[in-house]
């Protein structure tokens, strides 16, 4: 996957740009992947888990009383 | 009920990875979370969609890249027009060693079109294959090149823009 070859012609100015450019991409990139994932995101699985638990013990034990959250 | 749990810690494990798409790809840390949490709602219910075996992130990326652009794009351009002193600032900002910082960076990043920003993110920070890309964006492999070679072509310009004092 080297796109070398599709732009032959390129300035060789270019090349340490685009590599300059690339490091910023990957840094702003990395900075935010190890930013601490917000509660609300990791609650939210726990929340569909539990919810799913429920929908299937229900379907299993013919369900009464479904309409507490 | 394993499957579930498994499927749980997979997107779990997918996090840092959907919110760095998803910060990149709208600018914006609060519409970010909101579209994660999106395309983990949306995920969760289509489970049984997801092919086990395949790539779950590439299936994580479509989701979120479907729902933005059915959906945040717009909010993202209204908050994108009413700051547009962000281009004022690229330019007047003072140039570091013929260098753009990352906040600058970051900026000329939300500059280009949406289209060439996925496809810059995806194939130069996510680590996808052109290939991958392609079929995340539902598009032809020689489409996201352009839309890569395009993206710093434009990157390029905006960075010379700022520099033209340096060079």
């Amino acid at each position: 996957m080297s796109d070398k070859k599709e732009t032959p012609e390129r300035p060789a100015l270019e090349l340490p740009i685009q590599a300059h450019l690339g490091d910023q991409l990957k840094k702003l990139y990395g900075s935010i992947l190890s930013e601490p994932i917000p509660e609300r995101l990791t609650q939210l699985l726990d929340q569909l888990e539990r919810a799913e638990r429920k929908e299937r013990d229900g379907l299993s034990e013919t369900s009464d009383g479904g309409g507490d959250k | 009920m394993t499957a579930l749990v498994a499927f749980k810690s997979a997107l779990l494990a997918e996090l840092p990875s959907l919110r760095a798409f998803a910060i990149s790809l709208s600018g914006s840390h609060d519409h970010a979370d909101d579209l994660v949490q999106e395309t983990v709602m949306k995920a969760w219910s289509a489970h049984a969609s997801f092919s086990p075996g395949t790539s779950i992130r590439a299936w994580l990326f479509t989701i979120m890249r479907n729902t933005y652009f059915s959906q945040y794009r717009k909010a993202r351009r209204e908050v994108q027009d009413s700051d547009g002193e962000a281009a004022a600032r690229l330019v007047s900002a003072p140039a570091q060693n013929g260098h753009l910082d990352l906040a600058d960076f970051r900026v000329a990043l939300e500059k280009l079109p949406d289209d060439q920003r996925e496809a810059l993110i995806l194939v130069g920070a996510s680590g996808f294959s052109c290939e991958e890309a392609a079929e995340i964006c539902g598009c032809a492999v020689g489409t996201i090149k352009s839309r890569v070679n395009r993206a710093r072509q434009k990157l390029m310009q905006m960075m010379a823009m700022q520099n033209a004092a340096d060079l």
